[in-house]
């Protein structure tokens, strides 16, 4: 029965927190032409609390640019209850096992790696800082735009 | 499309390991946590607009409110010690700290002499007054209601991705002392982060102005009235502290961490309100009792070390903390300090912390009950029992109240037990029989209010 | 995959405890370099940047109560003959 209830409670928690999809692989390919911006996140984390905000407003700026932030907690109701707290209005992908932290070689929290039109990594961020939130603009800025 | 995504590198290390020595193994280790040289983005100057300047918070503020309640049982010295601590953090990794106590103390504190069957008097600090102390009391001088107010600050700031650096200033003022000091340190994270060295310095001024001036070192106590053996007004003592300090990260669950610690001091290291009891050592009736009181004098200079261990470790029943300290000074002193706590969730939010603090401290070289009057005086001599063979037993609970946006409320209550050798070799005489080291047992209280 | 590192971290934690022991009679500063040379050593100790939930917890950091252990030190430092070694005062409640 308590089991039931969690299920519908989850249920309905995915449906309030948007895209919560679990993941032990991310196809990056299905958005080929796209700028994409992978970030690494967990609810312990400090800074990734600031990035939320922030990166809603990218995502409101720059609605073209692919944002997908890939959860590293080992407890799904950490995650839950950082969005609840922390609304996000792009992708989450939900990796409890992490897999994805040893992939992609992330190195603290958050971890963000930027990628061009052509799939080809070009910026990676460890941690977030206000202080830089400029030059990641820029340097999105400078994905978006084709090189002349 | 194909992203390339490498591998992380695995260690052949089972190899290794059985074909090289020790030594050498030590050396891999230690060459694999090489920072690794990589290229950073360049830490950028305050821009005047950004395009989400409204997001920034030019200070994210925490602290703590707190109090300290101290209180010996049979009204020795009680006092009462508010604080605040107060963080600003800049774009979340500059930090400007300032921290403020004052600290308001009343009650009597014990001379030095000997308790006696006797009734002793003694002069006052001020050279002007008497007081007299009961046969079979602890000789206490009344502590002038004292206060004192200490402020520092500090700033940090990271210099690298990895290295922090950290300076402070600090200052304490009482009616009779001032102190002054100024520190730094440096701490230096490896590349994974599950290292962390550092490295403090500080130097601190102390200068005295003892209520009646400055004792003359082992000269006799003069009744009141009469023209004091005193010798300046003013005393000043400096020291410098070093620590070095490295903490590791074992596991998820485990933290450790151990410091080294060197300190040096020189200068004026007296207390110009102690005394030390002159026995009578003659056979007789009187063999023992107080035949006069000089005041002490303890070496000008010293050098301390110290090495402390720590350990936090988590479970599913809580957070077990341990630590060790072993100090050891050119004294003579040598002490262990023991420390341990259990914090465990009740709830939601309320957490209880039992701890136990164990401490044992043997004396310095210089340390007397009394001494003979037919002995040649040392050239150095105490009977100040906190420089005493000695223990100390302190059990204590805190209990905590989480509340939202990780903001606490915490009460520890604690319960100081010290206890000394009370009939020590030494007594002779009327000394026999007598508490030579009273127990000394005190109520402690902190108040925390965590924000 | 983390296997190798572990295993590896394992012997290198014995054989240097293996060498402090040796120490031991000597001098107790000793103990305190073999210490730190075995968490030099062997810092390929430790946990991957996402497993640090239960060491951020405030109650996992050291020296995360500065008024708690001002007070402390205050109170010991009047009544003992020792003080000092514990930490830096410096520092806040930084929790990241």
């Amino acid at each position: 029965m308590n089991k039931f209830l969690l299920l519908i409670l989850m249920l309905f928690s995915n449906l309030t927190f948007g895209n919560l999809i679990y993941a032990n692989e991310i196809d990056l390919s299905k958005y080929q032409g796209k700028v994409i911006y992978l970030d690494f996140w967990a609810s312990w984390c400090g800074p990734c609390k600031e990035s939320f905000p922030w990166l809603n407003q990218l995502q409101k700026k720059f609605p073209d640019v692919k944002i997908i932030a890939v959860n590293l907690d080992k407890n799904k109701q950490d995650a839950d209850a950082f969005l609840k707290k922390h609304p996000a209005d792009f992708e989450i992908i939900y990796n409890p096992s992490a897999s994805l932290g040893t992939q992609f070689k992330v190195k603290g929290m958050p971890y963000s790696i930027i990628y061009d039109r052509s799939g080809q990594a070009k910026f990676n961020h460890i941690g977030f800082s206000q202080k830089k939130a400029d030059q990641y603009i820029q340097e999105i800025q400078s994905l978006r735009e084709p090189k002349k | 499309m194909q992203l390339k995504v490498d591998q992380p590198k695995v260690l052949k290390v089972g190899k290794i390991g059985r074909l090289i020595t020790h030594a050498a193994m030590a050396l891999t280790c230690t060459l694999t946590s090489l920072p690794h040289v990589k290229a950073e983005a360049s830490s950028q100057t305050e821009k005047k607009s950004g395009y989400f300047s409204g997001l920034r918070n030019w200070a994210d503020w925490s602290g703590e409110i707190g109090l300290l309640g101290y209180s010996e049982t049979e009204g020795r010295v009680q006092a009462i010690e508010p604080g605040i601590n107060l963080n600003a953090l800049f774009d979340g990794d500059r930090n400007w700290n300032i921290k403020l106590v004052y600290d308001a103390l009343t009650g009597s504190s014990p001379n030095g002499a000997l308790i006696s069957d006797q009734p002793q008097t003694f002069t006052s600090p001020s050279g002007k007054a008497n007081y007299t102390t009961q046969p079979g009391d602890i000789p206490l001088y009344d502590q002038f209601r004292d206060s004192r107010v200490a402020l520092s600050t500090s700033w940090s700031q990271p210099l690298t991705r990895l290295l922090k650096g950290n300076i402070g200033l600090n200052a304490s003022k009482e009616y009779d002392y001032l102190s002054m000091g100024l520190n730094t340190s440096l701490s230096k994270e490896s590349e994974d982060k599950n290292t962390t060295y550092s490295l403090g310095l500080s130097y601190t001024n102390d200068s005295i102005n003892p209520v009646g001036g400055t004792p003359i070192p082992l000269a006799t106590m003069v009744a009141a009235g009469l023209p004091q053996p005193k010798e300046g007004t003013s005393e000043s003592k400096s020291t410098i502290d070093l620590l070095l300090g490295v903490t590791q990260v074992i596991n998820r669950s485990w933290i450790v961490q151990a410091n080294l610690s060197l300190g040096l001091s020189s200068g004026y290291m007296n207390d110009p309100y102690k005394f030390v009891t002159i026995h009578n050592d003659t056979l007789g009736p009187s063999l023992g009792d107080p035949a006069s009181y000089i005041y002490e004098n303890r070496p000008d200079s010293r050098t301390k070390q110290s090495i402390y261990l720590a350990s936090k470790s988590y479970s599913k029943y809580g957070i077990l903390t341990l630590s060790y300290r072993f100090l050891s000074d050119d004294w003579g002193l040598t002490s262990h300090t023991l420390e341990s706590n259990f914090n465990f969730a009740l709830n939601r939010s309320w957490r209880l912390q039992p701890g136990l603090r164990v401490y044992t401290q043997s004396a310095v070289d210089f340390f007397r009950y009394s001494i003979g009057s037919g002995e040649a005086l040392p050239s150095e001599l105490t009977a100040d029992t906190r420089l005493g063979d000695m223990m100390a037993i302190t059990p204590g609970l805190k209990i905590i109240k989480k509340l939202e946006n990780e903001r606490e409320i915490s009460l520890l209550l604690q319960y100081y037990m010290q206890t000394g050798e009370k009939n020590p070799a030494t007594a002779v005489g009327s000394q026999i029989g007598q508490d030579l080291f009273p127990d000394l047992n005190a109520f402690i209280v902190h108040f925390i209010y965590s924000f | 995959m983390n296997l190798p590192i572990k295993t590896f971290t394992r012997k290198c934690f014995l054989k240097t405890e293996a060498k402090v022991s040796n120490y031991k009679k000597s001098s107790r500063t000793l103990i305190f370099f073999g210490f730190s040379m075995l968490l030099s050593a062997c810092s390929s100790l430790g946990v991957q940047p996402w497993e640090r939930d239960i060491l951020s917890k405030k109650e996992m950091i050291f020296g995360a109560c500065v008024l708690e252990a001002g007070f402390e030190d205050h109170t010991y430092f009047s009544k003992e003959g020792s003080s000092g070694g514990r930490s830096f005062s410096a520092g806040g409640c930084g929790c990241n």
